[in-house]
Formats: structure tokens, C-alpha cells, sequence
């Protein structure tokens, strides 16, 4: 293709036992584009995300990024192929310092074997240096809360949504130049979520990252989208600008059902019904977390 | 600079001791305590690597301590009693490398331990997909089985089967050839576990799952960690060799590697020099209590066992009722109180010899005390410290005059969450919106 870095899903299908948890998904991200992927609890957005990062192995299709492909590789290859990702419920590294958890991202470029390591040569302690700078730059991209002495804290003492810039700033730091998001503002308050939107866009403008965002908070997906795809029952629904999707009458109804009087039974209305509202499907899972 | 500085004396000091105890006090016992414990120490240190940093249960220490063992033994002992072995095993030495035993013996150790990193990297690399206990399981399975392989049919060419070899030059058997051996272990382990591939196992031991997701080539860094465990601890059983003298397949039964376990997490899991206090503790357990072990009537023993647990209750009882918030006598206050009045009765009884049963004194061994005393030991840090003494600090002048500058209180804590905003949001509180985008 002649995109560039371009993130590239052809037609990839993932199914678990009889669950078609992905079928058939198209999906583009260009470089510098911030993309929301949306849709209610089990369309199947998290398994696409993990699909991208190699925790799963399509069934059938092709992932490229910058035009090689990455599906299959393996979740640290494709890492190191420039996709990094964080997750809904938080991963950190909990006994370890939040310099430490940013420190670990980039392990993976230090390109010096653990013998040099060990010894301290100077090939390593430069290394080591420079990747202590970068570490430091992302986590100073979240302000002053993360720096000073909390560099050395542990990660289990911060508050939730520090964890979530740490989390943010470790996946960052690992070189990447696409970043998946999985619900990055689940369990934040409203003024926290409006800060997560602004970061999501400096990390664009200021960083030049493509980004594939997971969310169910439409205000964010409204602030940050330049395109928004909708997807349910593993499928792709739409595809467009916010509100193209969202006044989209198919969305509309696998969000909030069909109306009653309509008849016939289309897979989307099923079961759905009870977690319409002006914004669907609020952040129920992300609060539990 | 400061800790630098008072590390240079401390070690200094120690070595002046070491060389001191070896070559003018003649502390015979005291001297081959002290290189036991540094001996066992590197091997301790070695399994804190695999169990402590990189969160893998390696329970075949024992296994790669005998390999190493036989290595250097094959290639330094003058073999004149091995008339089970084969011919080509019988004429393996190293006299064509150096006429100098210390030379020989360094050679060997090190040949030791790059022999039982390869059978490390053989173990490892098959098993290194399990998790957890079947790890566990696969390495004590390991553990054991070369003891037998050696002293099978086919082991015994190599091996001289239950005979053992003699008579491995005692090189290493002083403590301060010994503790050579174990600061060059400690320097070299303790700046990989704090270089970046330290980290990166960290990191596999917090959570497999995102360490993977940042990049970490798992496999590759298990096997790694797996390898240098093993090179250390065939490094070890060289050493140990050299302090025994001989060595045959019995000598690396289990108990070795409990005793590693013990001083690993007694001592602190993923702490070197927590590693080394362990080790220290288990070998003066192992030495100093064993007059509990000889024939002797039970009344007084079981009488002072008693006393001691009483003392004990009652310290906590003490403690607990001085700083506890509210000091209501609850239940179980009382209950520890009368358990602890009703042993510490029992034990005068005991230890006076009024008690009327005869059984208390007759004399009898109690053979296995001190192991046994361990694992109540081990079973206690596992209650009540599960990360062991040090936890994953080490042990160093910073943590005696530093602790305050790094840690906050709890009370400074919370007082900067309130201060950055961050739990006005739990406390319902002021909205958090001084400082939003930075």
C-alpha cells in the first residue's frame, strides 16, 4: 500500500470456540491519525486490539504495519515493530518504580547483551543514559506529577489515575510510533477524562503518534476522533467522522435496540436494549477496575 | 559517596578478619563455618536470581551444584582410589595447564560452572513454558535425577559411583579464598539484577503478560536468568568440593536444596545479602543447635521449648497491648495469655524434672531438630514476612541511614495526594482542576 507506517487491517477474523469474537474487520490507521474504535461490551474491540498486538493469532486475514505484516509475530515483536498498547484494567508492574516501569519499555531497543550489562561498560552506561532521558521525557509529558520523587515510588502507592499515566507514559516510551489505547479513561472523572483527551491529542501533535483508541465515553471520542468506527457482533458497523457514526440509525440501534413497534429480529437488537442512553454504554466495566 | 566509601571499610574489614581467622587465630571450626556459609551463600545468591528476581521456582539448585561439583573434582583430583571409573575419566586433569594448585582449582571451578549452565540451558530451555509449580516440579525433578543418573551403571565411569572422589585439593576450603568467591558473586549478580536485564526479569515476575506487551523477549530472559543461576551455583558445588574434600552422590541430596531455600526466604526474596544472612542463619542453626540432636532425657528440652514459646507469647501480648489503638482486652488477648501462663507452668514443671511420667526421662535423640526448626522458621517468615527479612531491599549503609530521605510516611503521603489534587476525587473533596493538561 502506499501508506507509510500505516497500520493496515485486511479482513481479519478471530473466532473463540463457536464465538465469532472478530469477522471480517477492515480497519486503516494512518500516521498521525487518531482513530476510536467503538461499540457495546463484546463487539469485540478488545479482541481486535489484541489481535493488532499479537496476543492472538487471526484465524484468517492479514495485519501490516508500515507494510510488513505483524499478525502472528508474537505480542514483544510487534512491540518492537512499533505498536504499543495499553490495557483496560492496568498492567504496571507493581513493586517496581514508575522510572523503572517506563525504564522496562525500553529494554527492548537497549541493543547491548547482558554480559556488558552486568560489567557496567560504557556502551552500556551511554545506553542506558540515553534511554534514562526518554524515559524521563514521557514521563514529563504528564507534568510535574509524576517526576521528582516519584520517579522511585512504587507503583502500587499512586493514585488510579496516576497509574493510568504511568501506563500511558510507559507505552510511549517504547518507541512506537502507533499506540492502542484500551479504554484509557475507564474509572477517571469527568474533569480527569477532559485531561486524558487533551493528553491523547498533544500526544499526537506533540509526538506525532498514530492512535487507535478503545473507548465507551463518547465526550472523549468526540474531543479526540478524526475518524470513528463502530463495530458489534465483531463486524464493522460504520465508519466516518463522530457524528456520521453516531447518527448512524444502525449504530443508533445496536446501542439502544430497535424500537418496539419494528419488527423482525436483527442480531443487533437483541440484549441490548438496557445499556442505551444518551451515552451508551457508560463506563460500568472500567469503574469496577 | 558516603556509602562508598564506608562499604570499602566494611569490606576491608572483614577481609582483614577473614585472612586474620585463617592464617594466625586458627579458629579451626569458626574458620570452616565461615567458608561453609560463603560457599553456600553463592549458591543461595545464585537461586535468588531464578526465585527472587525472576519470579521462576528453580528447586534444582542442588542438581547444578552437582555438576559443578564433579567437574572440578574430575579435573583436580589425583583420582587414586577411583577404581569404578573409566580409564579416559581417571586421566582427566589439568596439570598440562599449570603446575599451580590454585590456578587447577580456579580452571575447575569456573569449567564447573560453565558445564552446569549448559545442563542449566538444557533443563531451561525445554521447561521454561510451564509456570509455576510445574516449573517447580520439573526442577526438582531434574534435582534428583542426575543424583541417581550418577550413580547408575553408565554415571559411575564418570562419577566412581557411591565411592566418591577424593581428595579435591582443599584450596578453596579456607574462608578467605572462599569469600573472594563470594564478593565477585554478589558484585556480578547484583549488577545484572540492577542492569537493565535485571529490570526486564522484574518486570516478567510482576506480570508476564505486560512485560511481554513492552517489548521483553520472555523466553529469551528466563533461559538467561535460568543459565546464570545454574553457572553460579556449578561455581558453588566446585567450591564445595574443594571445602569437603569428597564428594559423592549423596552429598546433594534435597536437603541442600532446602537449606537454600530456607536462607532465600528467610532472608529475603530477591535480596542478595538478605540471601547471605540466610545462608549465615542456616548454617549456625545446622552447627550450634546440634547438641539438641544428641541423647538426653526430653523433660528438660521439651520443658525449655515451652518457656521460650511462652516468652514469646507473651512479648507479642506485651506488644501488641502498648501499641495497640484501643486497649480493650479482646478475647484473643486473653486466650494467648492463658496459653502462654499455661506452657510457661508446663516448662517449670519439665525443666525441674517434677514431672511424674517417665517418658520425660529416659534419654532419647531427636534426630532431624534442627531441620525441623528451620522449616518452623521458614513457616513463620512465610506467615508473617512472606517476602523474608529484607524483603527486596538490600542489606547496606544506606538502608540504616538513608530510609528516611527515600521513604515517605504515610502521613507525608497523604498530605501530598491532597496537595497534588489527586485524592480530592476519593475524598469528595475539591475537584481536581488546578492543574489539568500541565
Amino acid at each position: 500500500m502506499s501508506h507509510t507506517g500505516a497500520l493496515e487491517i485486511k479482513n481479519v477474523s478471530k473466532a473463540f470456540g463457536g464465538v465469532q469474537a472478530v469477522q471480517d474487520m477492515c480497519l486503516v490507521v494512518r500516521p498521525g491519525e487518531i482513530v476510536s474504535l467503538i461499540g457495546p461490551n463484546g463487539a469485540g474491540k478488545t479482541t481486535l486490539l489484541n489481535l493488532i498486538s499479537g496476543f492472538y493469532k487471526p484465524d484468517s486475514g492479514e495485519i501490516l504495519f508500515g507494510g510488513k505484516r505483524i499478525d502472528g509475530l508474537g505480542p514483544d515483536k510487534v512491540t518492537a515493530a512499533g505498536i504499543a498498547r495499553t490495557f483496560q484494567s492496568l498492567r504496571l508492574f507493581h513493586e517496581l518504580s514508575v522510572l523503572d516501569n517506563v525504564m522496562v519499555a525500553q529494554h527492548h531497543r537497549l541493543g547491548v547483551g547482558w554480559l556488558a550489562a552486568a560489567l557496567g561498560l560504557r556502551r552500556y552506561r551511554t545506553r542506558t543514559q540515553e534511554l534514562t532521558n526518554v524515559a524521563l521525557d514521557s514521563l514529563a509529558f504528564f507534568g510535574r506529577r509524576l517526576m521528582g520523587y516519584r520517579l522511585g515510588q512504587p507503583v502500587h502507592v499512586l493514585s488510579y489515575a496516576n497509574r493510568r499515566r504511568v501506563e500511558m507514559a510507559r507505552a510511549m516510551s517504547t518507541g512506537a510510533r502507533l499506540l492502542l489505547l484500551d479504554e484509557p479513561s475507564a474509572g477517571m472523572n469527568p474533569n480527569e477524562t477532559d485531561e486524558i483527551a487533551r493528553l491523547i491529542l498533544r500526544m499526537r501533535d506533540e509526538h506525532g503518534f498514530a492512535i487507535l483508541v478503545v473507548e465507551h465515553k463518547m465526550k472523549l471520542v468526540e474531543m479526540v476522533s478524526d475518524r470513528v468506527v463502530a463495530m458489534d457482533f465483531g463486524r464493522k458497523l460504520a465508519e466516518g467522522s463522530f457524528y456520521e457514526v453516531t447518527n448512524d440509525p444502525v449504530v443508533i440501534e445496536s446501542y439502544l435496540g430497535r424500537p418496539a413497534s419494528s419488527e423482525g429480529d436483527g442480531p443487533a437488537g437483541a440484549g441490548q436494549g438496557n445499556d442505551g442512553d444518551d451515552e451508551p454504554a457508560a463506563d460500568t466495566e472500567g469503574e469496577k477496575a | 559517596m558516603r556509602n562508598r566509601l564506608l562499604w570499602f571499610i566494611s569490606i576491608a574489614l572483614i577481609g582483614a578478619a577473614l585472612l586474620y581467622l585463617e592464617r594466625v587465630a586458627g579458629g579451626w571450626l569458626l574458620a570452616r563455618l565461615l567458608s561453609l556459609t560463603a560457599i553456600w551463600a553463592v549458591a543461595a545468591v545464585a537461586l535468588n536470581l531464578t526465585n527472587g528476581t525472576a519470579g521462576l521456582p528453580n528447586l534444582g539448585q542442588h542438581g547444578f551444584m552437582l555438576v559443578g561439583a564433579y567437574v572440578t573434582a574430575l579435573l583436580t583430583s589425583p583420582k587414586t582410589t577411583a577404581f569404578l571409573m573409566a580409564p579416559w575419566a581417571q586421566s582427566l586433569n589439568l596439570n598440562w595447564l599449570s603446575q599451580s594448585a590454585v590456578v587447577q582449582m580456579t580452571v575447575a571451578v569456573l569449567a564447573g560452572g560453565l558445564v552446569a549452565a549448559l545442563f542449566g540451558l538444557a533443563v531451561g530451555i525445554p521447561s521454561l513454558r510451564l509456570r509455576g509449580d510445574y516449573l517447580a516440579m520439573v526442577t526438582l525433578g531434574f534435582g534428583e535425577a542426575i543424583r541417581y543418573v550418577s550413580a547408575t551403571d553408565q554415571g559411575t565411569l564418570l562419577t566412581n559411583g557411591g565411592l566418591g572422589i577424593r581428595g579435591v585439593p582443599a584450596v578453596f576450603g579456607g574462608p578467605f579464598a572462599a569469600y573472594v568467591w563470594l564478593v565477585v558473586t554478589l558484585w556480578f549478580l547484583t549488577r545484572f539484577t540492577q542492569s537493565s536485564y535485571g529490570r526486564a526479569l522484574k518486570s516478567i515476575r510482576e506480570d508476564e503478560l505486560a512485560a511481554q506487551a513492552m517489548g521483553i523477549n520472555i523466553a529469551y530472559h528466563k533461559v538467561l536468568a535460568f543459565g546464570i543461576s545454574a553457572a553460579f551455583a556449578g561455581i558453588a558445588g566446585g567450591l564445595y568440593a574443594s571445602w569437603l574434600g569428597t564428594i559423592d552422590p549423596n552429598t546433594f541430596q534435597i536437603f541442600l536444596m532446602t537449606y537454600l531455600l530456607v536462607a532465600v526466604s528467610v532472608g529475603g526474596a530477591g535480596s542478595n545479602t538478605g540471601a547471605v544472612l540466610g545462608t549465615a542463619l542456616v548454617v549456625l542453626v545446622r552447627q550450634y543447635l546440634q547438641p539438641l540432636e544428641q541423647s538426653q532425657a526430653p523433660g528438660p528440652l521439651i520443658g525449655w521449648a515451652a518457656l521460650a514459646t511462652a516468652a514469646a507469647l507473651f512479648l507479642v501480648v506485651a506488644a501488641k497491648w502498648r501499641f495497640h489503638k484501643a486497649k480493650t482486652a479482646n478475647r484473643t488477648f486473653w486466650r494467648i495469655g492463658v496459653i502462654g501462663g499455661l506452657l510457661a507452668v508446663a516448662g517449670v514443671v519439665l525443666v525441674s524434672g517434677a514431672a511424674p511420667w517417665p517418658w520425660f526421662e529416659e534419654p532419647r535423640s531427636f534426630v532431624g531438630l534442627r531441620n525441623l526448626l528451620l522449616g518452623v522458621c521458614l513457616l513463620l517468615v512465610m506467615i508473617y514476612r512472606p517476602l523474608g527479612a529484607l524483603g527486596r531491599s538490600e542489606f547496606g549503609w544506606g538502608l540504616i541511614f538513608d530510609r528516611k530521605d527515600k521513604e515517605l510516611s504515610d502521613t507525608e503521603r497523604s498530605r501530598d495526594a491532597w496537595l497534588t489534587g489527586e485524592g480530592a476525587a476519593k475524598k469528595g473533596g475539591p475537584e481536581d482542576v488546578s492543574h489539568g493538561g500541565a
